[in-house]
């Protein structure tokens, strides 16, 4: 595999969630090292395409395709491409009442070493490993040993998301709107998360509704996506521009819709 | 005639045969209370699905095997069998050991009463301590049942358990009841008497195992007295084997101010019945009733609870967690009665489900009938699936589809396990369920379905 394979390579990805056609023929191509904004007015298919990507089953994709690290990523089971270091944080990550935190990162820590054949770590390591962490994203230890998110607030689940974004180190890391709802202090310790991961191996898409993340994450492409494709993409600045001015003079409207 | 009848006429012909032998192995005043018995159960037969209590489960099967409920010699079972079947449990002391129905002496490590506590079989007990045992065994009531009726026809043995006033003895009394390879086609019918006296504080363990692969029947009935201010925790680990018959009836009597946990751990049989009734009857009495019943392959698992509330001020508590996979049948039948001068009472009770099978099903009936005016009650009931989302949550971390289902299933069980406040019982018990799951089969990933299939969230669906 040469050096100039794309980290990620979507092509013409048409897609189905809740009876309704979301994605349209959307092209994006992530390169190595790569940070990409990807805004966009609500119900554009923003999470639609992070749950294409991460293999949420109830997302039908009906046409196109993603190549990841130059396979195909749509043929790979959720936790196959999981080890193969691609990495969603849940814009609503889910509670799982009798299921430990440390258990549950623990298993998906080592989950990712076996697949790419290191020893698994055992507890004590693991707990190093989790403490190392958890300072880097100013995380509650407390936190650790209880249900994974069970009764966390809107921040804690946030944090908790970031923390295993830490722990694991994806390659390609794809983050939901993990930004919305957060206050300044939660979003730096978003921001510090992603930015430790910043390497020329490494990807990272940021879906977010407000270029406020983005000044601590500095993209390196702003994509603005529109009824289910790209309409436009640019540089930083472009965040710039659609926080002044909104979507509206855009003219987003799905000029050629079929209608 | 009908097979439950013919089978009805076997055992009491069984009876027969061995009334005999039965009552020269023990004092005059019990062969009497046999005879009564069988009679009861000849009158009262195997019941039919029309009878409300047996409306989801049939005993053709068990009617249809022809099982022998003669007294059959104990034995056959070594030190190191014991220590093969229970794995990493086998450094835990064993109050008593009873294989088939019997008390195994050579298996039952003499144990000191310097704690307060008084353990010896029934067998034994009966002659020696009759002043003690009798009232209990003639309580005519616990004839009403027919297998309680059967048991009090061919009982033998069992454990006799005494906590003597204030005592709380530090460590857990474990009983344990084998199935032997000789088993096959018998039927062993333990009855057990617990008496936690004033004061005192203890935790029994009954534990029901097997070496025998092949079809028998455990009959158990285990009486249980709690005196004024007791407190005991009582848990039930039933793994027998997949082919095997279990029925238990575990009845309570709380006197006042007294504390009563159990915890019921259902796991094995090819049908198996846990009954547990309680009878708060005097004021203050507070139980808590934990379960969990598992049940995969073709197994039936039937369960059973009837509270009483006789008294005012009791308190119950009832939590029972059912977990069905492949093509097992589940039953849970609730009854929590309120009786009409037992005001004050508290009595909450929930029975949630979890299917992880399209082909299991269960049946819940949580009942409330309440007499009295001034009370606090709940119940309800759900039946749910393993949630869609968290599956995908685990997966999209790596977790292989199977081990998530798994890790699932086990979180949904592990409320159950964790309330045991003994750490080596608790242990024992998710040790136990933790195998019973891995060695389910794991059925097609309901994760692979389209995306207008979804089944409902287990927490929401009603």
């Amino acid at each position: 595999m040469s050096e100039r394979v794309p980290m990620l390579e979507i092509r013409n990805l048409h897609a189905r969630a809740g009876g309704a056609q979301i994605l349209k023929g959307l092209d994006l191509v992530v390169g190595s090292g790569e940070v990409h904004a990807i805004m966009g007015p609500n119900g554009s298919g923003k999470s639609t395409l992070a749950n294409v990507l991460a293999g949420r089953p109830s997302v039908e994709v009906t046409e196109g395709s993603v190549l990841y690290q130059g396979r195909d990523l749509l043929a790979l089971a959720p936790e196959e491409r999981a080890k193969q270091g691609l990495f969603l944080a849940f814009q609503y990550p889910v509670e799982i009442p009798g299921v430990s935190n440390a258990y549950f990162m623990k298993a998906a820590l080592n989950a990712a070493r076996a697949a790419r054949g290191e020893a698994e770590l055992d507890g004590m390591d693991f707990l190093e490993l989790a403490r190392r962490k958890m300072k880097l994203v100013d995380f509650d230890e407390a936190l650790l040993n209880r249900a994974v998110n069970e009764g966390f607030s809107g921040g804690e689940k946030k944090r908790n998301e970031i923390l295993q974004l830490a722990i694991l180190e994806p390659r390609l890391a794809i983050l939901d709107e993990t930004d919305s709802g957060l206050d300044i202090d939660a979003l730096q310790v978003v921001a510090n998360g992603v930015n430790a991961l910043r390497a020329p191996d490494r990807s990272a898409i940021v879906i977010t509704h407000y270029q406020r993340l983005l000044d601590y994450v500095v993209p390196d492409f702003v994509h603005v996506l529109a009824d289910g494709r790209i309409a436009l993409s640019g540089g930083r600045e472009l965040a710039h521009e659609l926080e002044k001015k909104g979507y509206g003079w855009l003219e987003l409207e799905p000029a050629g819709a079929a209608q | 005639m009908t097979s439950l009848a013919a089978a009805r006429e076997r055992y009491v012909s069984r009876f027969g045969d061995c009334e005999a032998q039965l009552a020269s192995a023990s004092p005059g005043w019990l062969a009497p209370l046999r005879r009564s018995s069988i009679d009861r159960f000849a009158e009262l037969g195997f019941p039919t699905r029309k009878n409300e209590a047996w409306k989801y489960t049939s005993l053709a099967a068990i009617a249809d095997a022809d099982l022998d409920p003669r007294p059959a010699p104990c034995g056959g079972v070594s030190r190191a069998d014991l220590r093969a079947l229970l794995g990493d449990d086998a450094s835990e002391p064993l109050a008593l050991v009873f294989v088939d129905g019997g008390c195994a002496r050579e298996l039952s490590p003499a144990r000191s009463s310097a704690d307060g506590v008084l353990i010896t079989s029934l067998a034994g007990a009966l002659g020696a301590q009759s002043d003690q045992v009798r009232p209990l065994l003639e309580r005519a009531d616990l004839l009403d049942r027919p297998f309680n009726a059967l048991n009090g026809a061919f009982q033998r043995d069992g454990a006799f358990v005494r906590v003597t006033a204030g005592a709380r003895p530090a460590e857990p009394i474990q009983l344990l009841f084998v199935a032997s390879p000789h088993a096959t086609g018998r039927v062993a019918s333990p009855r057990n008497l617990i008496r936690v006296e004033r004061g005192a504080k203890a935790a029994v363990s009954l534990r029901f195992a097997s070496l025998c692969g092949d079809v028998y029947w455990t009959n158990a009935v285990t009486q249980i007295a709690l005196e004024e201010g007791a407190e005991l925790d009582l848990i039930v680990l039933q793994s027998e084997s997949d082919r095997a018959f279990h029925f238990s009836l575990v009845d309570v009597r709380q006197a006042r101010d007294s504390r009563f946990r159990s915890h019921q751990i259902a796991l094995g049989g090819a049908l198996a019945r846990g009954e547990i009734c309680v009878r708060l009857d005097a004021p203050g009495a507070e139980c808590a009733l934990n379960g969990l019943f598992v049940a995969l392959g073709e197994q039936h698992s039937d369960n059973q609870t009837t509270v009483e509330h006789a008294r005012p001020h009791g308190t119950s508590r009832e939590l029972y967690k059912g977990i069905l996979g492949d093509r097992a049948r589940g039953v849970f039948n609730g009854l929590v009665r309120v009786h009409p001068d037992a005001q004050r009472t508290s009595a909450r009770q929930f029975n949630p489900n979890l299917l992880i099978s399209d082909d299991a099903q269960i049946n819940t009936k949580p009942t409330l009938e309440i007499g009295a005016d001034d009370v606090q009650c709940s119940h309800g009931s759900t039946v749910g699936r393993l949630d869609d989302d968290a599956l995908f949550y685990l997966r999209a971390r790596g977790i292989d589809a199977a081990a998530a289902r798994r890790m699932l299933t086990l979180a949904f069980a592990s409320e159950i396990a964790l309330a045991i406040p003994q750490p080596v019982l608790r242990a024992q018990v998710e040790r136990q369920i933790t195998a019973k799951l891995e060695r389910s089969p794991l059925e097609r990933d309901p994760l692979d379905r389209g995306p207008l299939e979804r089944s409902p969230r287990g927490r929401e669906a009603a």
